[in-house]
């Protein structure tokens, strides 16, 4: 596809290269599909996720994100018209630098700061105008989807920290943030995945105690010894290990003999 | 290279032409997962390359100086150097292991005769020196030559070590272990152009450390809410600007990108620029947002650009300009019909990487069934070609790949229905100076050269 320095949608169809023989134009067959059946691939996507050991915070993020759109396009489908108004809403006027503000899926109109306090765009209709909805299901699958859903939010709650419980401030150095209001009973077992990513006092080990406080101006890294867990730098990995055991025994000697191999260093080079 | 079209194509004489050098890692078709390439990286000198494994390692090739003897391995990388590491943990608290896999390299400029770079995992970033010792010390006093201490007791003359030449030694020993400071992992590091301070960013922070200290570092953007609940936007990439040392830039999951002054406040959590393009309504969708997501952002060599990665396109910003970016390239707008699908089998989450080259006129970044995308800016021409074994022949040109993406379908096409999904190429590297450039193939790393017309 060839360069444009003009942004896409605007209006300007893309033309394919002049020099490419006139094949015909590509074809843009876009997939149908259900809403329920990708309710069902999200949640068992989600649901891995909070399996695995690795814990993906960014796909958990994007997912749950997929997601809440499937839910406002359901409800909007099960004849709400109205936007779902019980979406948790930050007041435009908190200044919360540093707080995730939820997508622009409010009353229409309403201006949203997002993470750093801008005003976002108004939702874009097409998200619940007609011709966007791909649905092709009745009302009984949508709703046991609905059912799925609920019934797996259930099992994610049990799984997660227990509701409510806020997590500890992290640095001292970070503004307060201020309470969100209660979320919904549906977005709060969709988000309590999140707090399974919580981790109480987290940031403990980032706080030196007070007696490295003493020490806080000199680096001793350089004469670390690697035990189980190691603060600093390693020694230097020799490429003859011959005398590794013997500095454990003569600790004395060890940091002479340290101080002449660094010395060697320099003059080696 | 002025007047030379960086991006090969279909005619035009000054048209560059890419050729295959060489390729490093086994031909097995069984491939170990801990041989996954995960980085690539050129140092500034563009003499050595390292790239990062999922198993940990690091791999460093240099380039071979022009030689009599060997006259037709001019310009070859081999390998350098090669050392572990990262290990896998297990983090005891949360019950979680700790990969190894190395997320990325990022070298420091020069300074003496050794070599220094950094590599991190998913929680701990090391400081790595790389030095080559050809001399040894012998006559030592307190130590016998095979390393028993000799009883001081018993020395009765005191004598100088002697500098005895030995076979070159190529060495890489960690400096530094910057460890404890990220909750999440990191996705992110960058070394800062005052060459003393480098960022590291993880989903939901972003710290700046003193390439010195280890033990403290300073937290300079935390985008966590206070409810984890209300969690919506990642921090998916980070890079300090090329020259202000006061600058640098973030991108988030939302594909917005986040310029901040470290100067205007201990934290950066209000931008200095917001950069973020108006979507198209038309073309929203379910995953509007995830193909929106940006997985990698760098600034170009003279700082007056940014490039952005989202799935589908390559975006090119004027830092002075934030509601639109300046160039929008289609890396395969193909895909956009099948999200449904790449969304099922998690391949819409595929990070992929860019790069400028050395001038900042031409942009490459990764795509499916190894193929990878060339733009020119200057030309507006683009080229697709594939790292392949079939076409590994030595000086062999690459011949430019197309995929077909509806009606008749030519002879040297491929249809996407045929594009393995498997083959991804997300690491790339341009020569900062020259036209070479790497590029990973799951685990394989193909080095292409240039071949003038």
């Amino acid at each position: 596809m060839a360069a444009s320095s003009i942004p896409l949608g605007k209006g300007v169809k893309r033309k394919r290269h002049e020099d490419d023989g006139g094949q015909a134009a590509a074809e843009y067959t876009p997939q149908t599909f259900h809403c329920g059946t990708l309710l069902d691939i999200s949640l068992l996507k989600l649901h891995q996720n909070c399996v695995l050991a690795e814990r993906n915070l960014h796909r958990s993020v994007l997912i749950a994100n997929t997601l809440r759109r499937l839910q406002a396009e359901i409800r909007w489908e099960n004849g709400h018209n109205t936007m779902p108004s019980e979406m948790p809403l930050q007041p435009p006027e908190q200044l919360t630098s540093g707080a995730n503000q939820l997508e622009p899926l409010s009353k229409m109109g309403e201006e949203i700061t997002d993470l750093n306090n801008n005003i976002a765009k108004a939702p874009p209709p097409s998200l619940i105008e007609a011709p966007f909805c791909l649905l092709s299901g009745n009302d009984s699958s949508l709703s046991s989807a609905i059912s799925t859903i609920l019934q797996d939010l259930d099992y994610v709650e049990d799984l997660s920290t227990p509701l409510g419980q806020a997590p500890p401030e992290d640095d001292h150095l970070l503004p307060l943030k201020p309470v969100s209001p209660d979320p919904r009973p549906e977005p709060r077992s969709l988000d309590s995945i999140f707090t399974a990513f919580e981790i109480a006092d987290s940031d403990d080990f980032l706080i030196d105690g007070s007696l490295d406080a003493i020490f806080e101006d000199i680096d001793t890294s350089m004469y670390d010894v690697p035990q189980g867990f190691p603060a600093g730098a390693c020694p230097t990995i020799q490429p003859n290990k011959a005398s590794r055991g013997i500095h454990s025994a003569k600790p004395h000697n060890s940091r002479t003999d340290f101080e002449l191999e660094n010395l060697m260093d320099l003059l080696v080079g | 290279m002025a007047g030379v079209g960086v991006v090969g194509g279909s005619g035009g004489a000054n048209d560059l032409q890419w050729c295959f050098s060489q390729v490093k890692g086994a031909l097995d078709e069984d491939v170990a997962e801990a041989d996954i390439i995960s980085t690539v990286e050129f140092n500034y000198s563009g003499d050595l390359l390292a790239t990062g494994d999922k198993g940990g390692r690091v791999v460093i090739f240099q380039r071979e100086q022009e030689s009599k003897n060997r006259p037709h391995h001019k310009g070859e990388y081999n390998v350098y150097s090669t050392f572990q590491s990262h290990e896998p943990e297990f983090d005891y608290l949360k019950s979680l292991e700790i990969e190894e896999k190395i997320n990325k390299i990022r070298w420091l400029p020069q300074q003496n005769a050794a070599h220094f770079l950094l590599s991190t995992n998913d929680k701990t970033i090391k400081l790595w020196k790389i030095s080559e010792r050809d001399k040894r010390a012998e006559g030592y006093n307190l130590k016998e030559e095979d390393g028993r201490y000799r009883n001081p007791v018993r020395i009765t003359t005191l004598r100088v070590p002697v500098l005895k030449p030995m076979d070159l030694m190529v060495e890489a020993s960690p400096r530094r272990i910057f460890a404890n400071a990220h909750t999440y992992h990191i996705n992110s590091i960058s070394v800062n152009s005052d060459n003393e301070t480098y960022l590291s960013a993880d989903d939901l922070r972003i710290n700046l450390w003193h390439l010195e200290i280890t033990d403290r570092s300073f937290n300079i953007v935390d985008i966590k809410p206070a409810n984890m609940e209300e969690l919506t936007e990642v921090i998916t990439a980070a890079e300090c600007h090329p020259h202000q040392c006061n600058v640098f830039a973030y991108s988030s999951s939302k594909g917005t990108i986040r310029l901040c002054d470290m100067r205007a406040g201990a934290l950066c959590d209000k931008h200095s620029k917001f950069f973020e393009e108006p979507e198209d309504p038309s073309s929203r969708s379910f995953f509007s947002e995830i193909i929106s997501s940006i997985s990698d952002v760098k600034f170009s060599h003279n700082g007056r650009y940014m490039m952005t990665r989202d799935y589908l396109s390559v975006k090119v910003w004027d830092v002075n300009m934030e509601t639109r970016p300046l160039e929008t390239y289609q890396v395969h707008e193909y895909l956009r019909s099948k999200l449904c699908s790449l969304y099922e089998n998690d391949c819409i989450f595929d990070k992929f990487e860019c790069c400028w080259n050395g001038s900042d006129s031409a942009i490459m970044t990764g795509s499916y069934n190894n193929f990878f995308r060339m733009f020119d800016r200057n030309t507006k021409r683009d080229i697709t070609l594939e790292a392949s074994r079939e076409s590994s022949k030595p000086r062999a040109i690459l011949k430019p790949r197309k995929v077909c993406t509806g009606g008749k379908r030519r002879k040297d096409e491929i249809s996407v229905d045929s594009l393995d999904f498997n083959k991804k190429i997300l690491h790339t590297a341009w020569h900062p100076k020259e036209n070479i450039i790497a590029v990973a193939a799951t685990n394989n790393l193909y080095i292409f050269q240039d071949k003038v017309n």
